[in-house]
């Protein structure tokens, strides 16, 4: 699927000082987290990706900057701040965006808490399957690529408030399935 | 959770208006007052739109949600892992192959194992792998823009007295030079930038002496700051980036700044702007995936990618155009039996212009007919294929869209056949720019072409680079124009272009490095102004270029939108996120590329050709958004501040201008500006503003 000239006569070389394997396991691995981090103070899907797409180039350009063996994901959320900061200054003049004591507030305890956030994904596998096949349904259309609460309510012909309204149940089921899995384990 | 019941019920249903995106101001009041009173609450939001994030990073690549009426699949024993980066990592697996082996980063890959089957009841799935992560809880707190530049302290090493010369690296010193000649410098203290960079001096100097030239004073500061980031980051400086730069009193504030400007994202986005118009034009046919070649691009100049190498990868690729971004080069050249790829790739690469030799020899250079087809013949086992959504669209629901291109090598062997313009029927067998490729049908033609690339020499491919980065920098290249390489055409200074041609060799083809020595030639440090002593160092009469001065040059269609909406920041009035900023940005630029379209193959006139038309533009919409004075924008904030009229006008220049007025051109302004009266001094400022941004000193680079 790749450019790769010839994989057995000639490995392509790595360039002069690119980035090393151990980074890129680091930067391919934390992809996901990093994307969330940015969602929890942008909130909109779209702009979300991409910050995260600016803000990978500029890791993978000052990689040499990373030292391995501390923690990748602070060093990149410290990039991700600068975007996100960029992108709330382009957009000034609306007034729909969160102070940044709050942005701080969470940016913070989104480094520092990822193990337990991370560990609730499993937990979501677990729940999703204990839905109710119409709600697991719902969960899906609602969030196939591209989708959104609107448009879904537009395509099932419902009012928008009510499966508004279904929406955010299944989410609260969901999380309390979660929270209760993850107390069930400890 | 000691979230008081109601507050818990009020914040997730605040949430869940955020997730679908219908929250309105008063309500992320609400949020932030809640989530700031209590841990718990601040815990609530991170993990309500850690779930909610969650199912739209997996469901965006077909992971978890699959279509409910697929089959459930069976288990997974791969790591659940990203699909939605699947792209951006292919763009980077060349570099990267070798570790993401054992990753699975895509379902094109690994089709089906790869997904976590939130949907399937599969036990054995319930628990996907993560890899260890420890996270020190330990960060910087600051929310302010992270210094992580200054890679390259620069021991800055001054040319030393030491009398040792480097056996190669000093050139042979006359024996009679004149007092006014310089010195022949001593290299073997200096470190790798200087080293070249010196080198060139010395012989640029000679040139000098030898044609009676005296250079051009070196650049006003703002003047060259101006230059360097509009031909490194595309954009002039912002008003902050002057004085920041103005205030810096570092004897090498030239080279830290080159440094800097080249670990920037504006580098990569300006680069990658300028080899995506080169290598496929601005408007390519509907099967090339633009964003995804222009984010291959990102990706390889990000990494500083060895130009041979990425060279290779253009020429090699295979697969989706939206999964291996390389593959749209040959994707959009590949019809019309290749043709096109093939006087493309020997014009852009190699700097030779093979497309006459389509049909007859050239009647006064060595280029033969034979080598057209020749090089023809390397693309001859390459196909475009269009294929349907077909796996797609079974994963992520009902999508819809244009069928994909993807390249696809065919087993096909033997030479190719011409006919010579008397008529004669003529064979060539797939040759690259003097060396053979075997033409078994077994053998991988494009594939053995990028091992070539990337194991052996190429001082033509370095040459045609180094040729089209210095007239990048310079507004003239050592030929005229500077793809047209060769005998018929040498070069000017060829002492200067084989040299920078063998450093680019021995550097691994360092992209970044090649631009470090061009910047900091002294030749690179002066103005574009002619003085007395160089009037006549002027190509654009059709003399050669003595480089005693940067020529000005107008600025392409990006650098002008990008430039107006640096010192405007019109984007912010009307644009309502980011991304209708970008489409607003593609729309202007749009409507360059008709004109623009017409001769493609030349550079110089492509751009002079369009200036006019740059300032009806400027005229148009976008100037008229630019100078809306209402608050937001840098006009709007300026009109509004109490700050002095002389300090008003000193900032309107400094945003267009990158510099200070004259004190000429201040008190006649503010003369303007007293008769005008404080009630309409609004209007003035808008009025000067746009008097300044029509100037010419706008639209150049000089």
């Amino acid at each position: 699927m790749s450019a790769a000239p010839a994989e057995s006569a000639s490995p392509t070389p790595e360039p002069p000082g690119g980035p090393n394997s151990e980074f890129v396991q680091l930067f391919t691995r934390h992809q996901r987290r990093l994307f969330l981090h940015i969602l929890a103070q942008v909130s909109h899907p779209v702009d979300a990706e991409e910050i995260l797409q600016e803000t990978n180039v500029i890791a993978w350009s000052k990689f040499h900057q990373f030292q391995l063996g501390t923690n990748f994901l602070a060093w990149v959320a410290q990039i991700a701040t600068f975007e996100i900061m960029k992108y709330r200054s382009r957009r000034r003049r609306e007034r729909l965006q969160f102070s940044e004591e709050f942005l701080d507030a969470i940016a913070e305890e989104s480094v520092a808490r990822a193990d337990e956030l991370e560990a609730r994904r499993a937990a979501l596998v677990h729940c999703i399957q204990k839905l109710r096949d119409k709600d697991r349904e719902l969960i899906q259309q609602r969030y196939a690529p591209g989708e959104s609460g609107k448009a879904l309510a537009e395509t099932l012909g419902r009012p928008a408030n009510s499966v508004y309204q279904s929406l955010g149940r299944i989410r609260r089921t969901l999380l309390e399935c979660i929270e209760r899995k993850l107390a069930a384990e400890t | 959770m000691s979230v008081p019941a109601a507050d818990r019920e009020r914040l997730l249903t605040l949430l869940d208006a955020v997730c679908d995106q219908r929250a309105s101001a008063a309500d992320m009041a609400e949020i932030e007052r809640l989530v700031l009173a209590s841990p718990e609450a601040r815990w609530l939001y991170l993990t309500y739109l850690d779930l909610h994030g969650t199912l739209i990073w997996d469901a965006a690549g077909g992971l978890g949600v699959a279509a409910p009426h697929e089959t459930p699949l069976p288990a997974a024993r791969v790591p659940a892992t990203r699909t939605r980066v699947s792209r951006w990592i292919a763009a980077v697996a060349v570099v990267s192959a070798a570790v993401l082996a054992g990753v699975g980063v895509g379902r094109y890959w690994i089709p089906e194992s790869a997904a976590v089957p939130m949907a399937a009841p599969s036990p054995a799935t319930t628990n996907p792998v993560r890899p260890q992560e420890t996270h020190d809880p330990a960060r910087p707190k600051t929310r302010r823009p992270v210094e992580l530049a200054a890679v390259n302290p620069a021991a800055k090493t001054p040319p030393a007295d030491n009398p040792t010369p480097s056996p190669e690296g000093t050139p042979p010193a006359a024996a009679a030079t004149p007092p006014a000649a310089p010195e022949p410098p001593e290299f073997a203290r200096l470190d790798d930038v200087e080293k070249v960079s010196r080198r060139v001096d010395w012989e640029l100097s000679k040139a000098w002496r030898e044609a009676e030239v005296t250079p051009s004073p070196r650049a006003e500061e703002t003047e060259w700051l101006r230059r360097v980031m509009l031909d490194l980051s595309g954009r002039i400086p912002t008003v902050v980036e002057v004085e920041q730069y103005l205030a810096d009193d570092r004897a090498d504030k030239r080279r830290q700044l080159v440094d800097r400007l080249l670990d920037d994202g504006d580098y990569v986005r300006n680069f990658s702007t300028v080899w995506l118009n080169l290598l496929i034009g601005r408007s390519p046919g509907p099967q090339v995936d633009r964003d995804s070649f222009q984010k291959y691009l990102r990706m390889s100049l990000a990494t500083n990618k060895p130009w041979n190498t990425l060279v290779a990868e253009l020429l090699s690729a295979e697969g989706r155009t939206d999964e291996n971004g390389a593959a749209n080069y040959l994707v959009a050249h590949l019809n019309n039996q290749a043709v096109p790829a093939t006087a493309i790739t020997s014009r852009l690469f190699l700097g030779q212009q093979l497309h006459c030799a389509q049909c007859h020899n050239h009647p006064f250079n060595e280029v033969q007919q034979a080598a057209f087809w020749e090089l023809n013949s390397v693309f001859q086992q390459t196909a475009v294929v269009t294929r349907g959504m077909g796996d797609r669209s079974m994963k992520g629901g009902a999508r819809t869209g244009p069928p994909i291109a993807a390249l696809v090598t065919q087993p096909e062997g033997g030479p190719i056949y011409y006919e010579t313009t008397n008529g004669l029927m003529k064979v060539a067998f797939p040759r690259f720019n003097g060396q053979d490729v075997d033409p078994a049908p077994e053998v991988n033609r494009r594939r053995e072409l990028a091992r070539l690339l990337t194991t052996t020499d190429q001082p033509q491919l370095a040459a045609a680079f180094v040729n089209r980065m210095w007239a990048h920098f310079f507004g003239a290249g050592f030929t005229t124009p500077v793809d047209d390489m060769g005998p018929h055409n040498p070069p000017c200074h060829p002492e200067v272009l084989n040299g920078l041609r063998d450093e680019f060799v021995r550097s691994g083809y360092d992209i970044k490095q090649l631009i470090r020595w061009i910047t900091d030639t002294d030749a690179y440090q002066r103005g574009s102004r002619t003085t007395a002593g160089n009037r006549t160092d002027d190509p654009t009469t059709g003399d050669i270029p003595w480089f005693s001065r940067v020529y000005p040059q107008p600025m392409s269609a990006e650098q002008l939108y990008d430039s107006l909406v640096t010192a405007t920041q019109a984007h912010q009035a009307g644009a309502a996120d980011w991304t209708a900023a970008e489409e607003q940005r593609r729309t202007w630029l749009n409507e360059f590329v008709v004109s623009l379209q017409n001769d493609e193959n030349d550079e110089a006139e492509t751009l002079s050709g369009t200036y006019s038309q740059a300032l009806t533009l400027m005229n148009g919409e976008l100037m008229t958004k630019a100078l809306d004075p209402s608050a937001g924008t840098f006009l709007g904030d300026l009109v509004r501040s109490k700050l002095t009229e002389t300090e008003k006008i000193r900032r309107l220049y400094l945003a267009a201008l990158s510099r200070p007025p004259t004190a000429k051109e201040l008190s006649s302004l503010q003369h303007v500006v007293r008769k005008a009266g404080p009630r309409t001094a609004a209007g003035i400022y808008q009025d000067i503003f746009w008097a300044v941004l029509n100037s010419n000193e706008f639209a150049i680079v000089h």
